[in-house]
């Protein structure tokens, strides 16, 4: 891959990343600072809250796709978000083939980058299905350290995940990592601050760095922003909370934005999504892009 | 699933070989030649006249006797839809050797109707090592994730003994009575292997309203001798160009075993 002239070459894990100045764009996108959409897929088969066929999740999941795509999103996650409770590190085969399945059936459609994450932190499972269903990242949780998540205890997977990542041949699948991540309790790390947890990332390989509010729905601390761009050379994507509204005070800072609740009737991640909320939130994009050229 | 068998006298199964997946220690194509050759397969198999399809991890040696990584299953799942979408035909899965948890979660995600399980009851020395039947748990998972899923278990499955004492008739007995198995399957020695009338028999004595399918060897000059004591047939082997198993499916070689297993109708 071609080297932006000011720019330096990195070569992290998987991919191929171009730094320009401040900012870290990622082969992936053209946009410089890509917008992700979630498609929170229906609760899967064996979940507690099953009720859909998987005819019908997959077929709800392609309609979401193609609203996203026609909006011009420029990449699009996959996270079986309903799920609830979610089980910790690892799901049955039952949900690793439904993913594969809605996975393939949304890449088909979007015509995008598109992503998994499988909840909660079973990062395996979804190295697995983005390679089967010719996905491009995952969303992973529990990368670097640990932290108390409602689920319970979750580890660092780096060293396996990379392993199993070489193992498959998926090594064009990118790892995008959380740090501190929302929905957890940090104390057992209060002695490690949020940049360098991201430098732990970088260093193990990760390929991309995801900084949260306290949970979804939340926006990020600036601060937390500001001081994982000045710990890290990865890309850093804003993972949850960013709205039409606040995108101005985040754009400058942060490399991409991946947005869920949002696009979603009445802002809340269980709605549906809303070609208008959207729309709004893309020519709002739009117009910061335009203006930082 | 039950329909299957009333609009079919005499079922032909087609089973796919997907070639080696990604993790196997044979993996070499990328998924989207796998899943091109397997669906290429599969609509040889429906146009050369079968009544439905078995999605297998052919390539995957050497199996594991416990549960498959998730690579496997979701390349399983990558071919399973891209095949459902290619052809109309029923669908099952068998994840060797012996994963029938996974197999449900295939019929549950791409919408198959049946699974085959090697060992469902009783205990088995294989070329995996011992392996034990789970029907108790495999009932409870299907009730859970795939409720119209009907499991088809081998009876002395091949490339494999059985563990101490136990004969033809009790297992067959066992494994419908007992496993609640929806059908039974008997087989030869190996994958290709033609399999002794006098089991196919024996079973039919043991099960007489049980659907007794052959798992191995059949051919177009074999199949009419099985179908006049069993209720259908799974064939792979015998339908390849040339009859190597590695070879893509030979259309002209299914329509000729539709043509004798149809005049058993």
């Amino acid at each position: 891959m071609k080297t932006h002239p000011s720019g330096l070459r990195l070569v992290s894990g998987g991919a191929v990343f171009t730094l320009h100045r401040m900012s870290a764009s990622n082969p992936l996108f053209k946009s410089p600072k890509p917008v992700i959409a979630m498609i929170h897929v229906g609760a899967l088969p064996g979940t507690p809250a099953s009720r859909l066929t998987l005819a019908d999740i997959e077929a709800q999941a392609v309609r979401e796709a193609k609203l996203y795509r026609e909006a011009g999103v420029h990449g699009i996650m996959i996270e079986n978000m309903h799920d609830t409770p979610y089980l910790r590190g690892q799901v049955g085969p039952e949900i690793v083939a439904s993913m594969a399945l809605i996975g393939r059936a949304v890449k088909a459609t979007a015509g995008l980058p598109c992503g998994i994450q499988i909840l909660a932190g079973a990062n395996m499972e979804a190295m697995a299905v983005a390679h089967a269903a010719g996905l491009d990242f995952i969303r992973a949780e529990g990368f670097a350290f640990a932290h108390v998540a409602d689920e319970g205890i979750i580890e660092s997977s780096a060293a396996e995940l990379l392993r199993y990542r070489r193992l498959i041949g998926a090594d064009e699948v990118q790892v995008w990592v959380d740090v501190k991540k929302k929905h957890s309790a940090h104390a057992i790390t209060a002695d490690v601050g949020i940049g360098e947890t991201a430098h732990a990332v970088e260093f193990m390989r990760g390929d991309l760095v995801i900084v949260t509010g306290a949970v979804t729905g939340d926006a990020p601390q600036k601060k937390d922003v500001l001081e994982v761009k000045g710990h890290t050379q990865l890309p850093v994507y804003l993972g949850s909370g960013v709205t039409a509204a606040n995108l101005k005070q985040f754009f400058a800072a942060a490399d991409g934005f991946i947005i869920g609740s949002e696009f979603k009737a009445g802002g809340h991640w269980t709605g549906a999504v809303d070609p208008q909320r959207v729309a709004a939130f893309m020519a709002v994009h739009a117009r910061l892009t335009k203006v930082s050229k | 699933m039950k329909n299957f068998f009333k609009s079919h006298p005499k079922v032909f199964i087609g089973v796919v070989h997907l070639k080696p997946l990604p993790g196997a220690p044979r993996h070499k194509q990328s998924m989207a030649d796998i899943i091109k050759f397997a669906v290429a397969d599969a609509v040889a198999y429906e146009h050369g006249g079968v009544h439905a399809l078995i999605i297998e991890n052919f390539g995957d040696v050497p199996f594991t006797k416990g549960s498959v990584a998730p690579e496997t299953l979701a390349a399983m799942a990558a071919a399973g839809c891209a095949v459902r979408a290619a052809v109309k035909l029923p669908i099952g899965y068998n994840v060797l050797r012996n994963d029938a948890r996974s197999a449900l979660a295939l019929c549950a995600a791409c919408g198959g109707d049946f699974i085959r399980v090697n060992v469902h009851s009783g205990a088995m020395i294989t070329d995996q090592g011992v392996i034990e039947g789970d029907a108790y748990n495999t009932l409870r998972e299907r009730a859970r994730v795939a409720p119209g899923a009907g499991i088809f278990a081998d009876v002395h499955v091949k490339h494999a003994v059985p563990l101490g004492d136990w004969s033809l008739a009790d297992a067959a007995a066992d494994t419908l009575e007992r496993g609640l198995a929806d059908a039974l399957i008997v087989s030869g020695v190996g994958t290709g292997k033609a399999a002794d009338i006098s089991d196919v028999e024996c079973v039919r004595q043991a099960c007489p309203d049980a659907k007794i399918l052959l798992g191995s060897g059949v051919n177009a000059s074999n199949a009419q001798d099985f179908l006049r004591v069993a209720d259908g047939v799974i064939v792979g082997s015998s339908l390849k160009r040339d009859g190597k198993l590695a070879n893509p499916v030979d259309v002209r070689r299914v329509a000729a075993l539709a043509k004798e297993i149809n005049k058993c109708s």
